[in-house]
């Protein structure tokens, strides 16, 4: 059975709430989970765990958040991603709405871009293809 | 050994409280492996306080990771590092890398240096890569 977006919504909050140790009311779609949510490396680890379990799927490396892009001199100069890296991003990252990030591209916002909408749109796509095997 | 005059090519610094992992340890102990190798996964269950130990384990991987100047690699990317802690009389643990990671700083980097402090409920790792 097919899952809506706000029963995904509803299940990546409460991962999010039980790892982060956050309020309900913190948790928008648009809250970012560095900035808003203050999610550190542990935790980013706690929340995948936890949304494996909680979705019933596995996440792998790079899928939820981009690999092998920052080194690149091609996609990164001067401490801005690159037209080429923006364009690597959308191709790795299809479930993340760049328009914000787009119009400063900054290293240091990228982990702006980790919202919790990006996590439900991802899970979404995620959950629909294996309703659908 | 690395020559004392080698300059670092690398230096990675991470935090990590003891009650967060301890809070990680109680939640996701199941899944430690995906993170952990088999000797460092034995190190953390063989120890009176795995808590502590997994603290030690996870600030070194991402002190190591840090001084490769990497981005996250996802939950696999902790596994790629494997730590060895130092004993009793040494003042440095080691590190070895597999896979990506491995192919990452081939050429670049031979050894790194992993020193640890630890301070009421933190446990702060730095990483030399030389």
């Amino acid at each position: 059975m097919e899952k809506t977006k706000d029963q995904i919504f509803q299940g990546v909050r409460e991962c999010l709430v039980n790892a982060l140790g956050v309020s309900e009311n913190q948790v928008s779609l648009d809250s970012s989970l560095v900035k808003d949510l203050g999610a550190e490396s542990i935790d980013f680890l706690d929340v995948v765990f936890r949304l494996e379990k909680t979705f019933g799927i596995k996440i792998p490396r790079g899928d939820l958040f981009p690999e092998n892009l920052l080194t690149n001199p091609a996609f990164v100069k001067d401490g801005k991603i690159t037209p080429a890296g923006l364009t690597e991003l959308k191709r790795k990252l299809s479930h993340v709405d760049f328009t914000q990030f787009e119009e400063n591209p900054l290293v240091s916002r990228l982990s702006d871009i980790f919202t919790v909408k990006m996590i439900v749109d991802y899970l979404f796509e995620k959950t629909s293809v294996k309703a659908k095997a | 050994m690395t020559n004392s005059l080698a300059l670092p090519r690398g230096v990675g610094v991470d935090v990590v409280a003891i009650s967060r992992t301890d809070d990680f340890y109680r939640k996701h102990r199941d899944s430690l492996r995906k993170i952990l190798n088999d000797p460092e996964l034995k190190q953390v269950e063989d120890s009176g306080s795995p808590a502590r130990m997994l603290a030690y384990f996870f600030s070194a991987k991402e002190a190591v990771f840090k001084s490769l100047d990497q981005n996250w690699l996802g939950v696999e990317g902790f596994r790629m590092i494997e730590i060895g802690l130092p004993s009793e009389h040494e003042m440095f643990g080691a590190a070895k890398l597999s896979g990506v990671m491995k192919e990452k700083a081939a050429g670049r980097i031979h050894e790194w240096r992993v020193q640890f402090l630890e301070t009421d409920d933190f446990v702060i790792s730095q990483a030399i890569a030389f």
